[in-house]
């Protein structure tokens, strides 16, 4: 079961870019979707802040960091070039509770011990309702604040709300809805929506305090981000408004400057079942007021893209995204062959990947406070990604395996030239361009799943990833990934409603090159996470504690990484 | 060591409940049918860690319970205690101050004994806590005058019920683990519970 639904999720993966939600029901609670994909081993590693992680699924195999990659599939919500999660359409949960978590080792007492201050420990804590009526209508709300890792951060974000030359008592003790860790996001939404048997209308407003690293030199922008979505679906189309006011909130002289994005996007949906048709189109106009840091490269732009996926006979699929706007275009196609013999099952699968942009959303000019351009991601040339898959999977009584190798091929790809660092704000500050790695870059992976389940209701799967570097320009990429990688997953269903759910994860420990002057090497490291969760009145409610990474050691594990502690996160949730 | 430990630890239970005895059926979820309430009336010691610097204090409980799963019952606690504190300044000067702790706690309580006849079925259990902690006024340059949280957990042990009409009363010990650091904090508690029905 969980192998079948990791398959699915897996192959959605490939054909869908980075849809990487599919497999979500089966991933362990933790912080956000990232750090849930991260928990359950599924590729995320490099956390830097709470918004912000080293991504890279382990089926992406492009050496690039895929919180900032666009994926012409989804066209969700990028604002500042990365798909950022929390300003999505719609609530995240359809129910209504309370989550309340802890990096763990707050000192409490042992204060009185040590007779000084202890490193602090910052919680995270979210509140969100969800009321439908039967008319069809519903209305929700919800207050999101991660303040895990922001204590290394917090003393110089302060120092940036504070006046020259006053007392710390005047410091404005405020960039988030409530509290004084100066979290990395923290942000309040809410909305309505509407649906019948013909469509459906939403409404949703949020407003979000965000220290985000720019995209280009990765000094840290002090934002407050006003977001308006409506969108309205009659039957198979739908149309989408989104709207977004992010100004600089310090007290430096490009405080009060902003960037507005207005998009409006037009869509097929997808309908129900394997064969999917979807077209759409983006309008999108980024309007730049004052002396914003970031210059986007288009004052306004169109983008279309056309998604394809059929399947023949159960033996073969086809799948791929394709978009273009202007002089910029980009293609992914997947064609897989399966062939079965009794229990064995043989699949090969070719994909090709080909664009003239990195991440079109992401194509702006920073400058400094001098007007000096720093950092220039407007490249645009064409890069090609080719690779051949050929996998067996088999089965003996209640043992699955599945077996994989993937050569791929990547020609000129593009990668950040940094030309110079500055260490500021704790942070690395890199100037340079986007440039084009010139050759071919080769790299292979090879994966070997075993899984057990003796019922539905429990399993285990152990999983082995190897990633070869072969050749090519591998020391411009902005990453080189780890060696080995291991997972053991675990789950436990309970008749009393009671799911346990655990992880095991090993890594030797990727490369990350181009955000600090020295390559930055992720230490080899064990993680474990474990879940605890409580279904309650006929699935109606739950109760879960998820105790996450016991192991974490404060480890840096990113460039401009906060340390990696042990957090406990536990939430009780209703759906009415 | 622990550490180290852990992911073999973790390898060995993953293996034993995987290949461990079938325990899958429909689910079939509790139904909290019943439901019961308790104050707790009780005495909280710190140990080792801190046993000079916090002082014995009494505290004060409200406990909801229900059949969880056969015979487990699955119990929400929330505690308050107020005890005295001592910190002492940069120059070593000793001061005392007054603190509020609060404390949430969820988990289970199994019955042990033997015989199965609940006259004699000693209870243990245990869970995890959330502790809330702030000072009532500035404690020089700690933190604890800002609210202070941490998780932890529980282990628990009761006495048999004696029934007074249509009461329970019980006597517990319980011994708390806060996960705070440089070091964890241990305390004791120990006092007396009295039951009653609630539906």
């Amino acid at each position: 079961m969980v192998n079948q639904k990791k398959t699915a999720a897996l192959a959605l993966l490939l054909i869908g870019g980075a849809s990487i939600l599919h497999g979500a029901e089966q991933w362990i609670q933790a912080e956000s979707p990232w750090q849930s994909q991260r928990a359950s081993g599924e590729g995320v590693f490099g956390t830097e802040t709470a918004s912000e992680y080293f991504n890279r699924p382990a089926d992406a195999l492009l050496p690039w960091n895929h919180q900032e990659r666009f994926d012409p599939h989804a066209i969700s919500p990028h604002l500042f070039g990365a798909n950022r999660l929390f300003f999505r359409s719609g609530p995240e949960d359809e129910s209504t509770g309370l989550i309340f978590g802890n990096e763990v080792g707050d000192p409490l007492w042992q204060e009185l011990k040590e007779r000084r201050k202890g490193a602090n420990r910052t919680p995270t804590t979210e509140a969100f309702a969800y009321l439908p009526f039967n008319s069809g209508a519903a209305v929700w709300g919800e207050l999101r604040q991660v303040d895990h890792w922001s204590s290394r951060f917090a003393p110089d974000r302060k120092r940036r709300l504070q006046p020259p030359g006053t007392q710390a008592e005047t410091v404005r003790d405020f960039h988030s809805w409530f509290g004084e860790n100066y979290p990395d996001y923290s942000s309040l939404g809410g909305g309505a929506t509407f649906q019948n048997s013909h469509g459906s209308a939403a409404f949703q407003a949020r407003s979000v305090w965000w220290w985000t690293p720019s995209p280009g030199s990765r000094r840290e922008l002090p934002l407050l981000v006003d977001e308006i979505q409506g969108q309205f679906h009659y039957q198979q189309w739908g149309i989408q408004s989104r709207n977004y006011h992010a100004e600089i909130d310090d007290l430096s002289p490009r405080s009060g400057t902003s960037l507005d994005i207005h998009e409006l996007l037009l869509y097929s949906r997808e309908p129900e079942g394997e064969e999917l048709w979807k077209t759409w189109l983006l309008f999108r106009q980024e309007e730049k007021n004052g002396d914003f840091p970031l210059t986007p490269e288009y004052a306004f732009r169109a983008i279309m893209g056309l998604d394809r996926s059929v399947s023949w006979s159960n033996r073969f699929r086809f799948a791929g995204s394709h978009w273009l706007g202007g002089t910029e275009w980009g293609v992914r196609d997947t064609l897989e062959v399966y062939q079965s013999f009794g229990r064995q099952r043989l699949s090969q699968r070719l994909f090709a990947e080909l664009s003239n942009r990195k991440n079109p959303l992401n194509s702006y000019r920073e400058s400094d406070e001098s007007g000096t351009v720093i950092a220039d991601l407007t490249k645009s040339s064409t890069w090609q990604h080719y690779g051949f898959s050929l996998g067996w999977s088999s089965s003996l009584g209640r043992f699955r395996w599945q077996l994989s190798s993937t050569p791929w091929m990547g020609r000129d790809l593009l990668y950040f030239d940094a030309e110079s660092y500055k260490w500021k704000e704790k942070r690395w500050q890199r100037s340079g361009e986007l440039r084009v790695a010139q050759g071919n870059i080769w790299g292979a992976q090879q994966r070997a799943v075993l899984s057990y389940s003796s019922c539905l209701c429990r399993g285990w799967e152990l999983e082995y990833l190897n990633e070869l570097a072969l050749a090519g320009p591998w020391r411009l990429m902005e990453i080189e990934p780890a060696q080995h990688r291991a997972a053991l997953r675990h789950f436990w269903k309970l008749p009393s409603g009671l799911d346990l759910r655990g992880t095991l994860l090993y890594t030797s420990g990727a490369t990350i090159r181009s955000y600090s002057p020295e390559e930055f090497v992720e230490p080899d490291h064990f993680e474990m996470n474990l879940e605890i969760r409580q279904h309650l009145f006929g699935n109606r409610g739950e109760v879960w504690i998820a105790l996450l990474n016991p192991l974490a050691d404060d480890l840096t594990l990113s460039p401009n990484g906060a340390d990696d502690r042990f957090r406990t996160i536990a939430g009780a949730l209703w759906k009415f | 060591m622990s550490r180290r430990i852990s992911p073999v630890l973790f390898l060995l239970i993953a293996a034993a409940i995987g290949w461990g005895d079938e325990l899958c059926s429909d689910q079939q979820l509790p139904s909290f049918l019943t439901g019961r309430i308790a104050a707790e009336a009780a005495w909280l010691t710190p140990l080792k860690e801190t046993d000079h610097l916090v002082e014995q204090s009494p505290s004060a409980g409200l406990i909801i319970s229900s059949p969880y799963w056969k015979q487990i019952d699955v119990l929400v606690v929330l505690r308050y205690q107020q005890p005295e504190v001592y910190a002492y300044s940069k120059t070593g000067e000793r001061s005392s101050h007054s603190l509020y702790q609060l404390m949430g706690d969820i988990g289970l309580m199994v019955p042990i004994s033997p015989p199965n006849n609940p006259r004699y079925q000693f209870r243990f259990g245990g869970g995890f806590s959330l502790f809330f902690i702030r000072a009532t006024e500035e404690i020089g340059s700690y933190l604890l005058d800002d609210n202070e949280s941490d998780f932890g957990n529980w282990l628990k042990i009761e006495t048999p019920a004696l029934s007074l009409g249509g009461l329970k009363m019980r006597l517990f010990a319980e011994l708390f683990t806060a996960w705070s650091l440089p070091q964890r904090t241990h305390f004791l508690l120990s006092g007396v519970t009295l039951e009653s029905r609630l539906w």
